[in-house]
């Protein structure tokens, strides 16, 4: 972007910018790995508007005004949080800061905002998403526009309503490219040994697993003998390829949502890592720096206090109940870094360590697990019972009308966590038949993780997967189950046996009014009881366009 | 070595204007159409009208497939609060926020950590306190020097279910709909009142009167030839530097001469508005109860806000009856009353005595309103239609009368060996044809609003 700054730099900017250098070149020394930034200050009224977009230049769609009104009238209203800063996951990476943040703030925040950087230029996770999407993003908002003004804003708008309630049954667990460049860039021994292990760790969260389980299940429910049913995760992009009757203007626009939500994904899957990680790090560099050269001292003015207050402020636990993501990832990496330079013989064990880690060592063995962690795999992998202590961590629930605590003991806080977090907390669906009872119609299945689904938001859903589809639509949900469930920790899922769950049938045949609902029996379920299940070859198919179609509309023609 | 960046960009484009717009637009439509619901909400008659309020929302959430929290396990972290269970003794620091519990310094203490080799542990605790300290609690104990680790334990309570939907008491928690959910938003008071107010207009307003008030608005609309710099019309002066020169034959725009200038100006904008006076009534015998009150409280409430938003020059008269009728003030009014039996005809005699004695016909526009639940002596009638004759013809603009019964929503709930009496049949047999005597019939809080729209009905025809 142009620079307007270039003909003057004023005084206070001139010393962010020595600030931001000495903050660099610490980060680097400890060990950071973090990309080229560009921090833009921008005033409070931007800052809002930025994190409605969260990418500069987005469609224009009520729900990002939503966002906005939401945030001003908060702030009006004197209860709005300060946002300081927000970073874009791109290359070079892109910031910005409020221009009303003081110079030792402007500190902590940039220390922050290097965390950030460093996160997302390592982790496995971020490793497929577009890294210029600022500009992808502002091509595809012209072509949307473009769009609205051919066939009407309020058809348009409809259809990203549509698009958008599917906005999170895409595949979250994109298969893992194993050959990641973190791997060279190790240069201890000891990382590269216990390489194969921690791979193998990974592979739970691919999808494969996943539909294996669906797989075995059909089976199990005699309504399949074909081994490759559809089992596709991923309905905005089944619907992309297999929706009939849709325009162009249709499936680009659904492309496009695709595409862009294919961007935020990591976000989701790992704020509570990553914000811990960006806070443990602005914590360490600013006292290391503080303690060596005085960093935090402004025309002879002692600002410590108000940077501890600033970061406590940051990373205090804001109100019971909520699982305050700054507060538990800051923790969670802050316990790791004492444990590993100062471990007790259980801590020892569980890190694979035979003594107690340098400095360097250690944040060498953090650096390594920021690289594969998820907020799930976090909590499955590294959650002890110290840490439940010193976090205050408990299960609560809804017992008639009141949120009750049930329980705090530190392995089913961890479970609990683990599957409330996998899948970035939303619910699987698949599409296991586009052609049910040989008319067409769509079948969905649940896989179920031990959490029931909303009623509510299934009609409503409903409503809007109809409308894509046109012909009617099954889906195949959980209603109530046994209690009885045994936890697998290695993948961090709880697994039910068929017999454990009664399920129920919505049907959706044209408007939302209509839904019909009906129970399936306890197994065994006859054929009869379902209708014959076809699966079709789509899954080939889809597999064969995947790529193809992540590309998408390089070749709009308006 | 890696180059990092400081930029500072104009703020030209302002992407999210047409979004916030669109969404306004949405919003008001859905206010709109659950108005009904929103307007009785405890929270919105007992606060001002400075306040935010949680409007619960149709239509605007975004929908997704979604667990269901209320079913599931949910796992979050204590603010610190919890109960505690290890003790110990700590060090003393100073705390930054409440200076003076601790006598070390805070930086020497932290000095001291590091060279024990404990700075984490210490940082820790500071930290812990400063969050702590922000909010108040634990003071105490952080002060006799306690430590320890603070856990919430299984069967403490974090809340109550909060329940989307307006409504209170046996009133609708939703829509029609069982399966429709509300989307909860914060919405200024006065942004409701303006989309309520927009659709109601005090009827038959008639000028007269000497009492004529002058509200002054200001305009800032007109341009002169002269004013403060700071005013300058940049726009104007440049088109009047175009047309002196097109004036010579000369195209386009030129220096610009003194002649040229113009300023915006204001100017003060004079309305003469009417007078009016409202009578309230109140039926206060033993019959109307708690729930009674508060559907009349609600619509009163309403009422006032709404005359206040629209004119500067109404009067309100408040008037509480049973056998026996007296004037009182707002506050008394909306208290819960005394007791006894019903008559209507005391009321109505008393508020033709106000009207007769202190606003006359040629200066005052007169509107009278009266809740009760109708259980009035049928021996009052002889009495009573004289007096609404008298009133009618007095003229008042418009006499409204509301009957709140419970009964007529749901006649599964009227035990089938009463029937409630209702003045509303009498008076309608017998006035129902006026076009200025409007009644109503009130069943629960949902009727509220369509009562207001119909009092003070906009597409009614007026002489004004």
């Amino acid at each position: 972007m142009y620079d307007f700054s270039y003909h003057s730099i004023s005084e206070q900017d001139k010393k962010l910018n020595e600030a931001i250098a000495t903050i660099d070149q610490k980060a680097r020394d400890l060990g950071l790995e973090h990309i080229d930034t560009i921090f833009e200050i921008v005033s409070q009224d931007r800052m809002r508007e930025l994190s409605s977009y969260i990418i500069p230049i987005r469609y224009h769609h009520w729900t990002f005004g939503r966002e906005y009104y939401k945030a001003r009238t908060l702030d009006k209203y004197g209860q709005g949080g300060r946002l300081y800063e927000m970073v874009i996951n791109s290359n070079p990476a892109y910031a910005w800061l409020l221009d009303q943040n003081t110079l030792t703030e402007n500190k902590l925040v940039v220390a922050h905002v290097f965390g950030h950087v460093d996160f997302s230029e390592n982790n496995i996770l971020y490793q497929a998403t577009d890294k210029k999407i600022i500009s992808t993003c502002a091509q595809n908002a012209e072509i949307i526009s473009e769009y609205s003004f051919k066939y009407g804003e309020e058809i348009v708008e409809r259809w990203i309503d549509a698009c958008l309630t599917l906005s999170w049954n895409i595949n979250l667990n994109p298969v893992i490219n194993k050959e990641y460049k973190w791997m060279h860039r190790g240069n201890s021994e000891d990382l590269k040994r216990e390489l194969p292990e921690l791979l193998d760790s990974m592979d739970n969260f691919e999808p494969l697993f996943v539909a294996e389980r669906i797989k075995e299940m059909l089976i199990m429910r005699q309504m399949t003998q074909n081994p490759e049913p559809i089992m596709e995760v991923d309905l905005l992009l089944f619907f992309l390829h297999e929706a009939k009757n849709l325009s162009k203007w249709q499936r680009d626009i659904m492309a496009i949502i695709h595409e862009e939500q294919n961007y935020f994904r990591p976000n989701i899957q790992t704020h509570i890592v990553n914000e811990g990680w960006a806070t443990w790090w602005h914590k360490k560099i600013l006292t290391d720096l503080d303690v060596e050269q005085d960093f935090l001292k402004e025309n002879g003015e002692d600002m410590f206090y108000k940077f501890l207050s600033m970061h406590s402020n940051v990373a205090a636990p804001i109100r019971k109940g909520a699982l305050h993501p700054y507060f538990v990832g800051y923790k969670m990496w802050d316990y790791m870094y004492r444990g590993l330079m100062n471990p007790t013989e259980k801590f020892k064990k569980h890190h694979n360590i035979d003594r107690a880690l340098t400095e360097k060592e250690a944040i060498e063995r953090m650096k390594m697990y920021r690289s594969f962690s998820t907020n799930s795999s976090f909590f499955r992998d590294f959650l002890d019972e110290t840490l439940v202590e010193e976090l205050d961590l408990f299960n609560f629930r809804l017992i008639d009308d009141e949120w009750v605590v049930t329980e705090n003991n530190w392995r089913s806080i961890r479970d609990n966590l683990t599957n409330m977090l996998s899948n970035a907390g939303q619910p699987r669906i698949y599409v296991v038949d586009d052609n049910y009872k040989d008319q067409g119609e769509l079948y969905l299945i649940q896989d179920f993780d031990g959490h029931i689904m909303d009623d509510t938001s299934i009609r409503k859903t409903l409503d809007y997967v109809g409308k894509i589809w046109i012909k009617p639509v099954h889906l195949e949900v959980v209603d109530r189950t046994n209690d009885e469930y045994s936890f697998n920790t290695k993948t961090g899922m709880k697994k039910f046996s068929p017999g454990d769950e009664y399920c129920k049938v919505y049907t959706y045949r044209g408007t939302k009014d209509d839904i019909e609902i009906r129970d399936l029996p306890i197994f065994p379920r006859s054929i009869e009881d379902r209708g014959r299940i076809i699966v079709g070859d789509t899954s080939r198919k889809i597999r064969e366009n995947k790529r193809a179609i992540e590309k998408k509309v390089n070749n709009v023609i308006f | 070595m890696p180059t990092h960046k400081v930029i500072r960009n104009p703020n030209l484009f302002r992407r999210i204007k047409k979004d916030v717009a669109r969404h306004n637009e949405r919003l008001r439509e859905a206010i709109r159409k659950n108005i009904h619901n929103i307007i009785v909400n405890e929270n919105i008659i007992s606060s001002d009208r400075d306040k935010l309020l949680k409007v619960p929302i149709r239509r605007l959430k975004s929908w997704s497939f979604d667990y269901d929290m209320e079913r599931s396990e949910i796992t979050g972290h204590g603010d610190g609060r919890g109960t505690l269970i290890k003790q110990g003794d700590r060090p003393k620091v100073q705390c930054p926020s409440c200076g003076d519990i601790f006598p070390v310094n805070i930086r020497s203490a932290y000095e001291q950590a590091m060279e024990d080799g404990r700075e984490y542990e210490f940082l820790m605790e500071v930290e812990n306190h400063l969050a702590n300290c922000a909010k108040g609690p634990n003071r105490d104990e952080y002060a006799e020097g306690k430590t320890g680790k603070r856990r919430t334990i299984p069967g403490t309570i974090l809340g109550k279910q909060q329940k989307g939907g307006g409504g209170q008491g046996n009133g609708p928690q939703g829509g029609e709909d069982p399966g429709e959910e509300f989307y909860e938003t914060d919405v200024p008071i006065h942004e409701v009142e303006k989309i309520l107010f927009e659709e109601l207009k005090l009827p038959f307003l008639e000028e007269k009167g000497h009492r004529k008030v002058k509200s002054e608005r200001y305009k800032f609309d007109d341009i002169r030839k002269a004013g403060p710099r700071s005013h300058l019309a940049k726009r104007q002066t440049i088109k009047e530097s175009i047309k002196r020169r097109a004036k010579t034959g000369e195209k386009g725009t030129g220096p610009i001469f003194n002649d040229d200038l113009r300023f915006r100006s204001w100017e003060v904008d004079e309305e003469e508005e009417s007078c009016a006076v409202v009578i309230a009534m109140i039926d206060s015998s033993a019959s109307m109860d708690e729930n009674k009150k508060f559907l009349a409280r609600s619509f009163y409430l309403w009422m006032v806000r709404f005359l206040q938003y629209q004119y500067d020059n109404v009067d309100i008269v408040f008037i509480n009856h049973h056998t026996e009728a007296k004037e009182c003030t707002e506050e008394e009014f909306f208290k819960r009353g005394e007791s006894g039996g019903t008559k209507f005809s005391s009321a109505y005699k008393l508020a033709l005595q106000v009207l007769r004695e202190r606003y006359p016909t040629s200066d005052w526009n007169s509107y009278i309103f009266h809740f009760s639940d109708g259980e009035n002596w049928s021996s009052d009638n002889a009495e009573l239609f004289p007096v609404l004759e008298a009133l009618l013809e007095h003229p008042c603009n418009l006499l409204g009368y509301g009957e709140i019964d419970e009964y007529a929503k749901d006649s599964q709930s009227n035990p089938g060996w009463w029937t409630p009496y209702s003045s509303k049949k009498d008076m309608d047999a017998k006035f129902g044809n006026h076009e200025r005597f409007v009644t109503c019939t009130i069943t629960g809080v949902e009727d509220i609003a369509p009562a207001l729209q119909k009092f003070f009905a906009k597409d009614k025809d007026t002489s004004l």
